[in-house]
């Protein structure tokens, strides 16, 4: 397994848990430290519209991200399912995605409870109706 | 026409060079896995040992729970087993896949109820869980590499520390469990972290030779011990039920004990030099008993009243043994040869086992055997195609050895010293005094040998037994050359002690009985095995033979009664090898000492069918 040795900053830990247990955060968005060293969380959110969370996450920059996604799935009620995204923007720079790609696991792995795994390049992967699809498919 | 176990003499630990073994203790009692079988090795006494084969991939770790009545073990497939130590039967209480990957720890709650258990997972490293229902009582979360060992605060509030590759520890709150905070203290894997029996404190020790300790209730690191540091990866740290101090074990092959309040090292032991003696595990065993594991798999004990060195070491089979053989010399002693090329010699009357001293085989002994007079030495040879020489007494072995042209099947050995080799490329070779004095080119593929007087047998895999008369020179057809009886390959092959009956088992299963002096086949009754039959020893009065075999079975066999056996049902998981009478055979009853896979020797005691 490639890592790159970045760690995770204890408070991601932290939000995330907040975010399974507390039922109040929507989202959290993380990023790397300006020194590279670290990944912290950039901002936690409770907005629950997605257009919201979608907006959050830059056109040139790679981001990290938790969502918590609620659903009503036909015939068989509400549903949520919390997501990782990995926002890896072909306008980023090469460095920075690559940096991403192999530092994912350190954040992913200390995160218990996620149901899906999303890897986003452009706007289209990441948008309300393809997740949707993606989750749905499942129970 | 009962059989009884009396006694099992252990097998030490499997280690694994770079990776901590985690050992445990309860009582006067430590636990330990080799293989597949959980050892629960009983320090006083170590014929009252325990081994338990409940677990279908290697066994990883075990523990028994502070109240004493469970053991909880894990294994290399994630799964943990919750059973009985109690009772004779070791009543499986739960079984419990956890994680994905191997468990490296577990540890028990306080209250015995909550079972902790951690490893190398996917998508998890770490699962809490209740030990009887296995619901879940917590989430073990911050991880994001192999966790290597978890601890549990014994008292109200409930803390639990877990700590990895990650090079991270992460604290949590119970009950349920759940993230608190992460300590980032050690630079490199962190080996083990453990709670003080008191609940105030905990340590962590780590690959970067650090020992850090921790408040117990919030988790803030207190202090580092600096004084003396170890040179060498910390791999297993342990606390005296005093909670004063704190010993811990390292791969620069020493031991040292911490005096916790003065943060200053009191003793370093220093085990040895070279890869064999670094220290892969400890722990506390009694108020002044400490033990520490080498990387040989020899337990050293140390009384941590006195210094310079252990107090005593316990010497075992790490790998499954592969053959059994007496010493004719003494009769309180027997050797049995290992896969990993080494021979140890039991004292019957202590269940000790100490290793024979000297240059050993480098890999799997397949034969053992010892000249049926007392001062002709005994003899080995394995899978390194080299013969080599035990003296005598089965205390070492003789500095010199021979080589053999193709691999070895078996042996055997005359009153004369001379040595009989049956070996994969169609030849039979003679040796005594290393030296080589015949070669027997055959027709056939060689499989087994015994020797009896003059009379060399020699099984072969078409299903025979050939028969050759030895003058000191050569080896000569005998008047009836074959005797025939096995329907497949003969694996084993043994005479009686007074010279009249010749055993013959054979891979199918099934022992044919010879008369040696009318050269026919008595019966072939004694066909109970389903697998391979890989030992026969006969009883001193020749009227009884027990043969050991692949199904794990053990049968005994009346010479005078072929419809009767004894049987004794899964006396070595996952197949026995070698089987030997060790006392009486004389009348009524017996001792048999049986021995295979799991390592461990048992020893039966066995009274014989009324005639």
């Amino acid at each position: 397994m490639a890592s790159s040795g970045i760690g995770v900053h204890p408070g991601c830990l932290q939000d995330y848990q907040t975010l399974q247990l507390g039922k109040k955060l929507k989202y959290i968005i993380f990023k790397f430290s300006p020194d590279n060293k670290e990944i912290i969380t950039e901002k936690t959110s409770e907005s629950d519209k997605y257009d919201d969370f979608i907006a959050d996450l830059p056109e040139d920059q790679c981001r990290y991200a938790v969502y918590d996604f609620h659903y009503q799935k036909e015939g068989a009620g509400q549903r949520n399912k919390v997501c990782f995204f990995l926002w890896n923007p072909d306008a980023a720079t090469i460095k920075s995605r690559m940096l991403t790609a192999s530092s994912k696991d350190a954040l992913r792995k200390s995160f218990n409870g996620i149901h899906f795994d999303i890897q986003g390049s452009d706007y289209s992967e990441v948008s309300y109706e393809s997740v949707l699809e993606k989750v749905s498919k499942s129970f | 026409m009962s059989f009884k176990q009396s006694a099992l003499y252990p097998s030490n630990p499997v280690t694994e060079r770079g990776v901590a073994t985690k050992l445990s203790a309860s009582k006067d009692r430590i636990l330990y896995a080799n293989g597949k079988t959980v050892v629960i090795r009983d320090l006083k006494n170590p014929k009252n040992s325990i081994s338990y084969n409940g677990h279908i991939q290697n066994a990883s770790v075990a523990r028994i729970s502070p109240s004493g009545y469970y053991c909880a073990s894990g294994d290399a497939g994630g799964t943990v087993r919750v059973w009985d130590v109690v009772g004779e039967e070791q009543t499986l209480k739960g079984e419990y896949k956890v994680i994905s990957g191997r468990i490296n720890d577990l540890e028990w709650d306080g209250e015995s109820k909550r079972i902790i258990a951690v490893g190398d997972g996917k998508d998890k490293f770490g699962h809490a869980f209740m030990m009887d229902s296995g619901t879940s009582t917590g989430v073990i979360s911050g991880h994001f590499k192999a966790v290597n060992a978890v601890s549990i605060r014994h008292q109200r509030p409930f803390r639990a520390a877990t700590a990895g590759d990650d090079t991270g520890i992460i604290f949590h709150q119970g009950v349920p469990y759940k993230y608190d905070k992460s300590i980032k203290t050690h630079t490199k894997f962190v080996q083990d972290v453990r709670y003080a029996p008191s609940g105030e404190i905990f340590a962590s020790v780590g690959s970067d030779y650090k020992i850090f300790l921790y408040d117990g209730k919030t988790g803030d690191t207190i202090e580092e011990l600096l004084e003396s540091p170890h040179k060498g990866s910390i791999m297993a740290c342990t606390w005296s039920p005093d909670s004063k101090s704190l010993a811990t074990s390292s791969a620069d092959c020493t031991v040292k004990l911490w005096d916790v309040e003065t943060r200053k090292a009191i003793t370093t032991w220093v085990v040895g030099n070279g890869v064999d003696f670094q220290q892969v595990g400890n722990t506390w065993n009694g108020e002044h008993d400490l033990v520490s594991l080498s990387l040989s798999g020899d337990l050293n004990i140390f009384d941590v009243r006195t210094g310079d060195k252990p107090s005593r070491i316990i010497q075992g089979p790490q790998k499954p043994i592969t053959a059994i053989t007496s010493v004719p010399s003494s009769s309180d002693t027997f050797l049995a040869a290992t896969a990993d090329g080494r021979v140890l010699s039991y004292s019957k009357s202590t269940g000790d086992s100490t290793h024979v001293r000297g240059v050993h085989h480098t890999s799997l002994i397949t034969g053992l055997a010892s000249s049926p007079t007392a001062n002709s030495g005994i003899f080995s040879t394995g899978f390194d195609d080299r013969v080599r020489e035990i003296e005598s007494d089965g205390i070492a072995f003789t500095s010199a050895s021979v080589s053999l042209s193709s691999q070895p099947k078996s042996l055997a050995a005359a009153e004369d010293g001379s040595v009989f080799v049956a070996e994969i490329n169609n030849s039979v070779e003679v040796f005594r005094s290393n030296q080589k004095v015949f070669d027997l080119p055959t027709k056939y593929t060689p499989s087994a040998v015994a020797v009896k007087g003059s009379l060399v047998a020699i099984g072969g895999e078409d299903s025979k037994v050939h028969l050759y008369q030895w003058d000191g020179k050569t080896l000569k057809d005998d008047v009836t050359p074959i005797l025939q009886g096995n329907k497949a390959v003969v694996s084993v092959l043994a005479f009686s002690p007074d010279g009249k009956l010749l055993a013959s088992g054979d891979s199918s299963g099934s022992i044919s009985l010879f008369n040696v002096q009318e050269r026919k086949l008595i019966t072939s009754r004694w066909s109970f095995h389903s697998a391979r039959v890989n030992s026969l020893s006969w009883t001193a009065d020749s009227k009884h033979c027990a043969s050991g075999s692949l199904d794990t079975h053990v049968y005994i066999w009346s010479v005078a009664k072929p419809m009767k056996n004894i049987a004794i049902k899964n006396a070595g998981p996952r197949g026995v090898n070698g089987v030997l009478w060790i006392d009486g055979g004389e009348g009524k009853t017996g001792q048999l000492v049986s021995s295979g896979a799991d390592a461990c020797v048992k020893v039966w005691e066995v009274t014989f069918h009324e005639t």
